[in-house]
């Protein structure tokens, strides 16, 4: 009986391990990334050929507008191009999402062109999954972008995605409560320093007679959306090189920015007790229901739901630092084309993902600009005053290198951000503590 | 007297006429179990000795091994996941039992209404429950410190506090009790024969007796049950806490399945991953391992 | 003496007696008491959850929490159903038929809910019966495979269970999302345990009755094995009813999508979450399955009656 199950045992082993090895582990990759001699280059396809494109929230045949828009633009850009023709699927704006898209990819399905944020494109990029398109940008497009739009997408010289649209990073300013408390708006033109800023919080921190307490100043903190960051940049600090090399956010910029960061909670106290750990949907509701907190620091997507609600608002500057100039920051949309066999299709590929990147779309689809644009002459985001400020803003964007680093040091270095607002550690501490490790990984990654 | 060695199509025959039913009746779950789970596992099982991302893969032996012991936040997940496993597992079986010893007495229109209320919030998604712990949890305005200040204690940071946060998680997952523990233990006791407890009582049994040399004993296969789902479900738990803190603050939550998700689809280290699943299998394998020593036996009613 | 009242206890072994009854009173309202607590507690999510949903929008963050809905409203859910537009249902060559897409999902959902859960009971319990009542090589260590695979955590088979499904053709199918499901052993090891419980002699009677295996396994053992077998469905059709991360990487026709797939394309956007949306939808969600719980509750009393029979 017992020689029977190990028989029985070693059987089913040995069926699984033949299946197994039948079955490589990923489907046949496609040719290396690189450019093969027989390239089409820019030159759209003569015979017809046929792309998928993954784009976020799309359900085809909805009615919300980010699928009416999509669809739009898939139909004008098909009509402009009729040799091409393309397959939408939809994903949803959610991390099972990119499982899907990543699950398809691992599994070598079809993709051609997929639509993807700044923070998750290092990764793709590092897989050596996507097609550059360096080769597909004419002089006038180079021209055309902000120098900063492709920072967050270029790898050695090379460009890795299609820029879309930059979220800036700005401060909402609930106007009702500095009116109740006489603090004055700045202007774009003569924007806070950083001490204007911090005494206008404190001003703006006080409990009122119903025993309600509003606090100066928040912003979402957790990780994974952290909206705070065009704080860590005001002193001239960041956290990569320029080229993306060194880890640099231990110098004296970088630190200096974060202790200005922690004050705000630590010594000046303007932020609620949650501020550091709070999460995107908690601070809008603060800001928008509660009026609990007059300053908010959030993105563009934001101002859509204040308009809707009817708050009288304000668009603010980030304070200007030691740096002595303004910056933001803020996460871009991109276009990502994969780089497959069939150069045909890559190309076709290129020719959708620089039509949709590109000013013209914006005036063939009513409402497709949600955020401000990267290029100079896209300039249909700006249909409020709030809005223009917003958009005036991205030029002074400080954007980092996409580098993909490992997800447990990323988690290591939001762990490191927390632990300096809560005051756990000092700015130095942390960012000396995280430095070894970070450069060990960016050494890796660079050889 | 030597037998007479018997010929090998017999002992086939004779094979296959004692167990073909028992293999009949296996056949249609295993056979999907081999195909939709057994190879896919198996497979994961080979990628742990790989260097795999989306494009190519190469043996490494034991270096995914390697990695993952020296890693720092691995060894915390652990941690935190085997702590929340523990106290999670053990409050569950107690509530639930409890709850459903303490409806046993009622009617069936009463036992039917209980049963409903402790099974129902299983029924909406972990997503949601998360959402609402988080408002419960909130500093300034949640419930749990709503009621703190009624007795004049001071506001505590439930999520927000390092050194409480994962206490706060598992406040959050005990307090609700197991509806499916509820429901089977229900259903078990029930089963138990009423000429049991009468027999313990014409000798003059007590309520507390007949619980306890009873009761108990003949619900351990439904215990054994529990235990194991249970603690199979809590190492592995993941959206609840993943929603309510993201494994923080400072990484002081972050749970295992946390960690070997963000590896397989943040790094497209499948497999580090799945060396990391490994690890995982082994640890609650040896756990379950334990439990059915302690509590399988052939009870019949 | 004998011409005292009666009514008043005169002794003290009489008061003991109503000592002891007030004691038991108490104990009985406490246990009410902390059983009701404990429900309310339990339930208190899923109130908030259908709270939320017939909340204005613009109302649906506020912070306290409102309990009693002020101004209730279908408003979200009308939206939902409007946004995710008109699909065509079509099974298998039958003619397409034009519905909201919302109640397209729903019904996907309930058609691979209702078959997946009734194939599941049957083989589970045939299973079941077979590794808690008969002894076969084997019979160990295939339970123990099966348990073994539990332990496993989903998000590492993702990839190659898809690249598997990506082979037979059956990406964006109700088969390939259904065929996975089935797969899903964790009856097996219920029903084992339940079956377990259940004497012998039954079988053994059946047998020497001269009924055939598959007679005994139907008329003998499946309805002592009911309780067991209600409790499965349940379990089983709560598991296909909210799976959500296989349907979504599986499907991309949304005429094809289950429920909580499609809802979860509703309410995400590139900035931000709607929690109204997301709360509204959940809350239509959770409708079936709650009555698919009640519709099979009534299974477990048998679990009583089965005791009084037997013996």
């Amino acid at each position: 009986m017992k020689r029977f199950t190990t028989f029985l045992a070693l059987l089913i082993v040995l069926a699984l391990l033949v299946s197994a090895c039948a079955v490589p582990v990923a489907a046949p990759a496609a040719a290396p990334a690189g450019e093969p001699a027989a390239a089409d280059g820019a030159a759209p396809a003569a015979e017809p050929v046929s792309i998928v494109f993954y784009q976020r929230g799309y359900v085809e045949g909805g009615t919300d507008a980010g699928s009416v828009n999509t669809a739009k633009a898939i139909e004008v850009f098909e009509q402009n191009n009729p040799t091409i023709d393309v397959q939408i699927v939809g994903i949803p704006w959610t991390a099972e999402g990119d499982t899907k898209l990543e699950t398809a990819l691992a599994a070598g399905s079809d993709i051609n062109v997929f639509r993807v944020t700044s923070p998750n494109l290092p990764r793709y990029a590092k897989q050596g999954v996507l097609s550059e398109i360096t080769p597909y940008l004419t002089d006038e497009d180079k021209a055309d972008f902000y120098e900063s739009a492709f920072q967050v997408a270029t790898v050695d010289g090379k460009v890795w995605a299609w820029p879309l649209w930059v979220t800036a990073i700005s401060i909402f300013a609930n106007t009702d409560i500095f009116a109740e408390r006489g603090v004055e708006l700045p202007t774009l033109e003569k924007p806070w320093t950083w001490d204007e800023f911090v005494a206008a919080a404190k001003e703006l921190t006080f409990v009122r007679d119903d025993g309600t307490e509003v606090s100066g100043f928040t912003a979402s903190s957790k990780w994974g959306a952290v909206e705070y960051y065009p704080l860590m940049y005001i002193d001239g600090g960041r956290i990569l090189s320029a080229d993306g090399k060194q880890f640099v956010q231990n110098q004296p910029e970088g630190v200096s920015s974060l202790d200005k960061l922690a004050s705000l909670a630590l010594e000046h106290k303007v932020t609620p007790p949650d501020f550091g750990t709070v999460d995107q949907a908690t601070v809008r509701s603060q800001f928008l229901e509660q009026k609990s907190v007059a300053m908010l620091m959030s993105t563009p997507g934001f101002v859509p739901e204040i308009e809707k609600a009817a708050l009288p608002f304000a668009v603010l500057a980030p304070p200007i630092g030691d740096l002595g100039k303004l910056v933001t920051n803020g996460a871009f949309g991109l276009f990502a084309v994969v780089d497959v066999e069939d150069k045909a299709k890559e190309a076709a590929a290129h020719e959708l993902a620089k039509y949709l990147t590109g000013s013209q779309v914006a005036t063939d689809v009513a409402g497709w600009q949600l955020a401000p644009g990267l290029r100079r002459s896209n300039t249909s985001y700006a249909t409020t005053p709030a809005r223009e400020i917003i958009a005036k803003l991205v030029e002074s964007g400080v954007y980092e290198a996409p580098v993909a680093v490992s997800a447990e040091l990323g988690s290591r270095y939001g762990a490191a951000l927390q632990s300096i607002i809560l005051g756990e550690q000092t700015a130095q501490e942390a960012m000396d503590e995280l430095a070894p490790d970070y450069q060990a990984e960016l050494d890796a990654l660079n050889q | 007297m030597m037998a007479k060695p018997i010929p090998l199509r017999r002992r086939v025959a004779r094979f296959w006429h004692r167990h073909k039913w028992s293999y009949f009746f296996i056949a249609p779950s295993m056979i999907l179990f081999f195909l939709f789970i057994g190879y896919p596992v198996f497979h994961a099982f080979l990628l742990a000795f790989q260097k795999v991302s989306l494009r190519q893969s190469e043996w490494v032996g034991l270096k995914n091994f390697q990695d993952i012991f020296t890693s720092r936040l691995f060894l915390d997940s652990m941690w935190h996941t085997l702590v929340y496993a523990v106290c999670v597992v053990a409050a569950w079986i107690i509530s639930s039992l409890a709850v459903a010893a303490f409806l046993q007495p009622m009617t069936n229109r009463v036992q039917s209404l209980f049963r409903g209320a402790f099974y129902l919030p299983y029924v909406t998604s972990i997503i949601v429950i998360s959402l609402v712990w988080i408002y419960i949890f909130q500093p300034q305005y949640g419930f749990f410190n709503y009621l703190l200040g009624l007795v004049g204690l001071p506001r505590v940071l439930w999520l927000q506090d390092p050194d409480i946060a994962l206490f706060s998680l598992i406040l959050s997952t005990i307090l609700i009790v197991p509806g499916t523990g509820v429901v089977l233990y229900s259903a078990s006791i029930g089963s138990i024969p009423r000429e049991l407890y009468e027999a313990a009582e014409v000798e003059g049994a007590t309520a507390w007796h007949k619980w306890v040399s009873i009761t108990v004993p003949l619900l351990k296969p439904t215990t054994l049950y529990l235990m194991v789902i249970y603690t199979i479900a809590g190492f592995q738990v993941f959206e609840r806490v993943y929603i309510m803190t993201g494994g923080g603050p400072i990484n002081r939550t972050t749970t295992i399945v946390q960690l070997i998700y963000m590896t397989a689809f943040s790094d497209f280290n499948f497999g580090r991953a799945s060396a990391q699943a490994l690890v995982l299998f082994a640890i609650i394998a040896t756990i379950s391992f334990v439990q059915f020593r302690f509590l399988s036996t052939d009870v019949e009613y | 003496m004998s011409s005292a009242p009666i009514a008043r206890p005169t002794t003290v072994a009489a008061s003991r007696q109503w000592g002891a009854r007030l004691r038991r009173i108490l104990v009985r309202v406490f246990i009410y008491c902390g059983l009701i607590a404990a429900a309310a507690v339990s339930l208190f999510p899923l109130y908030w959850l259908f709270v939320t949903a017939v909340t204005p929008a613009s109302a649906t963050l506020k912070l306290p929490p409102q309990l009693i809905p002020t101004n209730p409203t279908l408003d979200n859910i009308t939206n939902l159903i409007q946004i995710s537009g008109i699909g065509k249902l079509s099974i298998a060559g039958l003619q397409a038929i034009q519905m909201p897409r919302l109640l397209l999902w729903f019904v996907n959902t309930l058609l691979i809910g209702l078959i997946s859960t009734g194939i599941h009971v049957l083989f589970d319990t045939m299973a079941g019966y077979a590794f808690a009542k008969r002894k076969f090589p084997g019979s160990n260590l295939f339970f123990w495979m099966i348990l073994a695979a539990l332990m496993i955590p989903g998000q590492v088979t993702l990839v190659p269970l898809y690249l598997m499904i990506t082979k037979f053709k059956l990406v964006n199918t109700f088969a390939g999302v259904l065929l996975p499901g089935l797969a899903d052993v964790i009856g097996i090891f219920l029903l084992k345990q339940y079956i377990q419980t259940m004497p012998g002699e039954l079988e053994e009677a059946a047998r020497i009755d001269g009924a055939s295996e598959w007679q005994t396994f139907a008329r003998i053992i499946v309805p002592l094995a009911a309780p067991g077998m209600a409790v499965t469905a349940i379990f089983a059709f709560q598991r296909y009813w909210n799976a959500f991360l296989w349907p979504l990487v599986v499907l991309q026709n949304p005429d094809l999508f289950t429920v909580q797939v499609g809802l979860s394309y509703l309410y995400n956007s590139e900035f931000g979450t709607n929690y109204g949306l997301m709360m509204s939808g959940a809350a239509l969600a959770s409708i079936p399955m709650i009555i698919f719980f009640f519709a099979f509750q009534r299974y477990f009393m048998q679990g009583l009656r089965v005791g009084a029979i037997k013996g």
